[in-house]
């Protein structure tokens, strides 16, 4: 097998396709993101609403759309649902929980800790890494809850 | 054996211990411009994973720089990937830089900010190949994927559901007038291979990365290949739905042993209206499903020889009767070899999913580079703009491709 010389490139050439390949990096001006979603501060919920209704047992989750965000919430006592951010930070893949998605992850009642179905990685409550492979903490979302009303509130910070 | 054999069977062992992230390749723009089907090219007749004596040895000559221009000449002295001749290895090698995740966004005062996915350098792709041919009919044709936990003790970490890390198959094709025969652990011939992982075309628009058939999907079963004219070839195959299971995320759907089924008929006329004027191409459609679970495809490749091939895909997916759920996905793409080592390419795509009234979208536009220096090496920019029903992110990405 050998080449076919009039295929073969002059230097001047090839140079100027590295130059043409090199100009790409420019495009990083180009980079941006915008967002469609309400872009929102708190937002509310009740166990009332059928979406919700998981939340209404300990150990129960379901995924919530925060404005522009998904989180995964999760009532892990009579008085208390916790929110993480619905990407783990690890591989940046979903934890799964919405209906039609792939694997859940998992609770630990005692331990008070959330693994990642996909690659073990365990965050604390506090979303702060416990264990497996993540390299960051997730994100968590402060909920305040009313058990008697069922009424909730979710917070960006 | 030669040393030069030694090696490459060395390097590529090397691979083998070495990490990271399953990918698959195909070009079907490949097929297209040169006028040859992917079993051309590939020991695997669907396309993808190790290439064949054809397909390395066109590889062997592309590139902007050649042996001698680079004086690395020692490296190309081998002209086949075949260190014995019952033995064939080969491998891929892939480190991507761009950024990863999804992007968030908080008030902070009343005032939105955003938060862009930090740009990561990933090494997306390791994975060996290895072909073994103890008798002309049979090849026997295996790869593993190498997770990106591997570091960490995981040498099978997917990062996406229905991903498997290891894939084997023996291939029995006694007479090319005859069926060919696939048995064991591989993708069944759905609709067209493509090189990106990424593509939305058998996505799940209602889920984030939600894709059904991702890379390195595979599944145990058998497939039959008959081609009884170069223009006309059926697949028909069964299955076991295991990893589909997976990835769709819904046992009652799909059952992970329940049996999937494969059919696929592509027409590949080539049209020759003279020595600058010859077209090349595939017109097919492809059913696979199993349970109530049914994904239809229907594709088209036009390749004007060494010139362009544009291609698009259709595809519909069925979540059964009891379920008022369907997904229709759409790409279309272009690609433009400028010069053999030199190819500009683009591609837009929408899924779309319908679920009980609601709608869910993603949509995606890339352009980039396929641009090989030298022999066995590609470097690959591109711009790409990714829109959810959330946000629009648009993005730099660039990967370099390590082959052989």
């Amino acid at each position: 097998m050998s080449c076919n010389e009039s295929d073969l490139m002059t230097r001047r050439q090839a140079l100027k396709a590295l130059a043409a390949v090199s100009v790409c990096p420019l495009l990083l001006n180009c980079e941006f993101v915008n967002f469609h979603g309400e872009v929102v501060e708190e937002s509310t919920f009740s166990l009332s609403d059928p979406a919700m209704e998981a939340l209404e047992e300990i150990g129960g989750r379901v995924c919530y759309e925060h404005g522009s965000r998904g989180i995964l919430l999760i009532r892990v006592s009579e008085e208390e649902i916790l929110g993480f951010d619905q990407i783990c930070p690890h591989q940046d893949q979903p934890l799964g929980l919405c209906s039609g998605d792939t694997s859940n992850a998992l609770w630990d009642q005692d331990q008070q800790t959330l693994t990642c179905p996909w690659h073990e990685s365990v965050f604390a409550a506090d979303g702060s890494v416990v264990g497996g492979p993540s390299p960051d903490p997730i994100e968590t979302y402060r909920v305040e809850f009313d058990p008697q009303t069922g009424e909730a509130t979710v917070f960006s910070t | 054996m030669s040393l030069i054999r030694i090696t490459f069977a060395l390097a590529t062992a090397l691979l083998v211990c070495t990490a990271l992230i399953p990918d698959a390749t195909a070009l079907p723009r490949m097929s297209a411009t040169s006028g040859a089907p992917c079993s051309t090219c590939h020991y695997n007749s669907d396309g993808g994973g190790l290439r064949s004596e054809i397909g390395w040895g066109t590889q062997w000559m592309t590139g902007a720089f050649d042996h001698e221009q680079t004086k690395l000449t020692f490296l190309y002295e081998q002209e086949t990937n075949r260190v014995l001749d019952w033995l064939a290895v080969g491998g891929d090698l892939r480190i991507q830089m761009a950024r990863l995740g999804e992007p968030t966004a908080s008030l902070e005062d009343g005032q939105t900010v955003v938060q862009t996915p930090g740009r990561r350098i990933i090494p997306m792709q390791i994975q060996p190949y290895l072909a073994v041919m103890p008798f002309d009919f049979l090849t026997i044709h295996g790869s593993y994927a190498l997770g990106p936990d591997m570091v960490r003790g995981d040498f099978c970490s997917t990062p996406f559901a229905g991903q498997t890390c290891w894939q084997a198959h023996a291939t029995v094709d006694i007479d090319p007038d005859w069926p060919s025969l696939r048995v064991g652990r591989f993708r069944p011939s759905i609709g067209m291979r493509h090189d990106d992982h990424t593509m939305l075309i058998h996505s799940d628009a209602s889920r984030s990365r939600g894709f059904l058939i991702p890379a390195n999907y595979a599944e145990y079963g058998a497939e039959l290949t008959y081609q009884p004219r170069s223009w006309i070839k059926g697949d028909g195959g069964v299955f076991l739905a295991q990893q589909l299971s997976e990835s769709i995320g819904d046992a009652d759907l799909v059952e992970p042993l329940s049996p999937a089924y494969l059919g696929r008929v592509t027409y590949m006329p080539r049209l020759d209206f003279g020595p600058d004027a010859s077209f090349y191409g595939w017109l097919g459609a492809s059913v696979y499903g199993a349970g109530r679970f049914r994904m239809d495809q229907a594709f088209l490749g036009l390749g004007w020889l060494d010139r362009a091939a544009l291609m698009f895909e259709v595809t519909h997916l069925d979540y059964g009767p009891d379920r008022d759920r369907r997904g229709l996905n759409a790409a279309a793409m272009l690609a433009v070899p400028v010069r053999e080592w030199f190819v500009a390419e683009g591609r837009v795509e929408q899924a779309l999913m319908f679920e009980d009234e609601e709608q869910s979208r993603q949509q995606a536009a890339v352009v980039g580079l396929h641009f090989y220096p030298v022999p066995f090496v590609k470097i690959r920019p591109e711009y790409r703009i990714n829109r959810t029903d959330r946000w629009t992110m648009g993005q730099y990405a660039v990967q370099l491709h390590f082959f052989y």
